[in-house]
């Protein structure tokens, strides 16, 4: 094995290893700098296997990775290697390799830059990684355990509590009849909030894929129109649907564009106080494949730093004139906005206390 | 034919009707490794390469890591694949860890081959009193170390490449997508079930002649574990190829497929 010419002595003391070898991983030049990072007499390295400078479990990822990538691609880059110092100090590094076919047989061309500081932060990422598909493996079976093993009780007794008020089991006393409806609007109640729960880590995990589709806005509107049909006389606000009736459609996913209307709609009702007004409008957006959802309200405003956290998950804020005895999860504006983004949207509020807000849906215009 | 598994497997077939060779990679990349050796037999072969399953172009969507973390799962699959193919008497080529692979296959169902072609073997690569397989846990937690690392990286060898050989023009090919860019928890678990695995227990239930290639100055698999190999797989030839390092059928396509030839013609009827 002859030892390669002297090297330029730009290359052998660049800031950077150099190693050249065979395609039986025999050494034939390698520079100072090198040398003098793994410890080891220069003169003493041409004739070395390269399996001598890694690090354990590295010859085997010599032969099984970097040699076939070599071979196939005739080179290889950024790929990241640990070496071992001749006292045994771990030395990871990123390498860029090239292979040369030349009479003599081939050679690979290697220059090594260390990153001992870089690996470290690689390693927390891997750490980081690991622990974030770990904890979203465990929140996918606790959804999946509280989907069956809560709501199967919680549904027999909301059942039984039904049975029992349709005198199924003898006429109930009008005291066991208050108490029995207790029972049973409790049980729905959780249900209600268990539901929420759910729907949310569902759409936050991205679990559940939207369905997209051409929905005509004249037929979703109505749809939640007639379900919010009485809220309004409940809570004394004047609702009324601006815009024209029109082909308008956005591409979204009929169930969650429903949900987020009933949403908007049903929280402007609960923060407009009496006497007050909310209305629906859409209009084109500036871009033109879009369409923008507006629901207004004469409500008590949100305060300009309070406007970012209302889509936070369990956060609520500023009730006024709120039916007494009902709670929330704080969840629906963040449901909301989660299924905006899974349709491509946006979920917006504009806001000036003591005036109003306004919530804006985007979506993508299917006309 | 189950079209289906075919798929599954990235199962392609080429070449003549009869008599097949199935070519099976070892661990690190994908069937693309056999490029060199596989169309050489496709004048009087039929030639069959695959793709393990998350690896190359195989279904990576339905692996189920449980499934592989022994060397059961993918000789499993092996005969799954040479069921659908309906092999009878086929031969087995199988680099590295695809050696003992194909033997575990060829216990489940001794028609599929009637011959094995070992590139490289080992029954075993750790370390167990006299016997010498040439590695420790610490190698395997650094592989994997390493593994992990390149996995941060790997994203860029996605765009496809053209091949760069200029003494085979022929084969100026591009290179398919995910070229040795396996995903990281396929790859963990092939390096945990071939380095961790142990099957010198099984060769003596090995119901076919095989051939094990050595190459000289394999790190991989070193001559005393060829010769351990000889010793107790029955009806096993041993030849020593020139070849040095652990993928002579990439670095020494010319001398590895004369090897297989002179084999295989050794038995033609």
């Amino acid at each position: 094995m002859t030892y390669a010419p002297a090297m330029d002595v730009q290359l052998d003391e660049a800031p950077c290893g150099y190693v050249s070898f065979d395609d039986a991983g025999r050494i034939v030049a390698a520079n100072a700098t090198l040398a003098r990072w793994l410890g080891r007499p220069q003169a003493s390295m041409a004739g070395m296997s390269m399996d001598a400078l890694y690090a354990p479990g590295g010859a085997i990822f010599h032969q099984t990775h970097f040699v076939p990538l070599l071979k196939l691609r005739g080179e290889a880059s950024e790929l990241y290697v640990s070496l071992r110092a001749a006292n045994g100090d771990a030395l990871p590094v990123l390498a860029n390799a090239c292979r040369h076919e030349l009479p003599g047989g081939a050679r690979t061309d290697c220059v090594l830059v260390p990153m001992r500081q870089r690996h470290h932060f690689e390693q927390a990422l891997i750490r980081a990684r690991e622990a974030a598909e770990a904890a979203r493996d465990a929140k996918a079976r606790f959804l999946s355990m509280m989907a069956h093993e809560i709501r199967t009780p919680l549904s027999a007794m909301i059942g039984l509590a039904h049975v029992l008020l349709q005198d199924l089991h003898g006429p109930l006393a009008p005291e066991q009849r208050e108490d029995v409806e207790l029972i049973r609007k409790a049980g729905t109640d959780i249900d209600r909030l268990i539901g929420e729960i759910l729907r949310y880590a569902r759409a936050e995990s991205g679990q559940d894929t939207a369905a997209l589709q051409a929905v005509p806005l004249d037929d979703a509107f109505a749809a939640v129109e007639s379900i919010l049909h009485n809220r309004w006389q409940e809570a004394g606000v004047h609702y009324e649907r601006r815009c024209a009736p029109s082909t308008c459609a956005v591409q979204a996913d009929p169930m969650r564009l429903h949900q987020i209307l009933l949403n908007l709609l049903a929280n402007a009702a609960n923060h407009t106080p009496p006497g007050g007004r909310v209305s629906l409008d859409y209009a084109v957006a500036a871009n033109p494949d879009r369409v923008r959802i507006d629901v207004c309200d004469t409500g008590c405003g949100i305060a300009p730093d309070q406007r970012a956290r209302v889509f936070e998950p369990f956060v609520q804020i500023g009730r006024v004139g709120r039916p007494a005895g009902s709670r929330g999860t704080g969840l629906g504006l963040a449901i909301s906005r989660e299924f905006a983004l899974a349709m491509r949207g946006t979920l917006e509020v504009d806001s000036t206390p003591g005036e109003g807000s306004v919530f804006s849906l985007t979506l993508p215009s299917a006309t | 034919m189950d079209n289906a598994i075919l798929r599954r497997f990235n199962v392609r077939a080429s070449g003549q009707v009869a008599p097949t060779l199935v070519f099976a990679h070892g661990f690190g990349c994908d069937q693309q490794m056999w490029r060199f050796v596989a169309p050489r037999f496709e004048s009087d072969h039929r030639v069959v390469l695959f793709d393990y399953l998350g690896m190359g172009g195989s279904d990576l969507a339905s692996y189920d890591p449980g499934r592989y973390g022994a060397l059961d799962g993918y000789a499993d699959d092996v005969v799954a694949i040479g069921e659908a193919l309906e092999l009878r008497g086929a031969v087995f080529v199988g680099h590295s860890v695809s050696g003992m692979i194909g033997a575990l296959a060829a216990i489940r169902n001794p028609g599929l081959f009637s011959r094995l072609v070992m590139i490289g073997p080992s029954p075993c690569y750790l370390e167990d009193g006299d016997y010498h397989g040439g590695f420790t846990r610490p190698d395997l937690k650094g592989l994997v170390e390493m593994m992990r690392h390149n996995d941060l990286g790997w994203a860029h060898y996605l765009a496809p490449v053209a091949m760069q050989n200029p003494d085979q023009p022929e084969l100026a090919v591009e290179l398919r997508e995910s070229f040795c860019a396996t995903d990281a928890t396929v790859a963990q678990r092939f390096a945990e079930a071939t380095f961790f695995g142990d099957n010198r227990a099984d060769l003596a239930r090995v119901p076919v002649p095989s051939l094990i290639l050595q190459c000289s100055n394999d790190s991989i698999a070193p001559d005393a574990v060829g010769e351990y190999l000889h010793a107790h797989l029955p009806g096993s030839r041993l030849h020593k190829l020139e070849a040095s390092g652990h993928c002579p059928h990439m670095s020494h396509p010319d001398e590895t497929t004369a090897a297989i030839r002179d084999y295989l013609s050794d038995f033609a009827a």
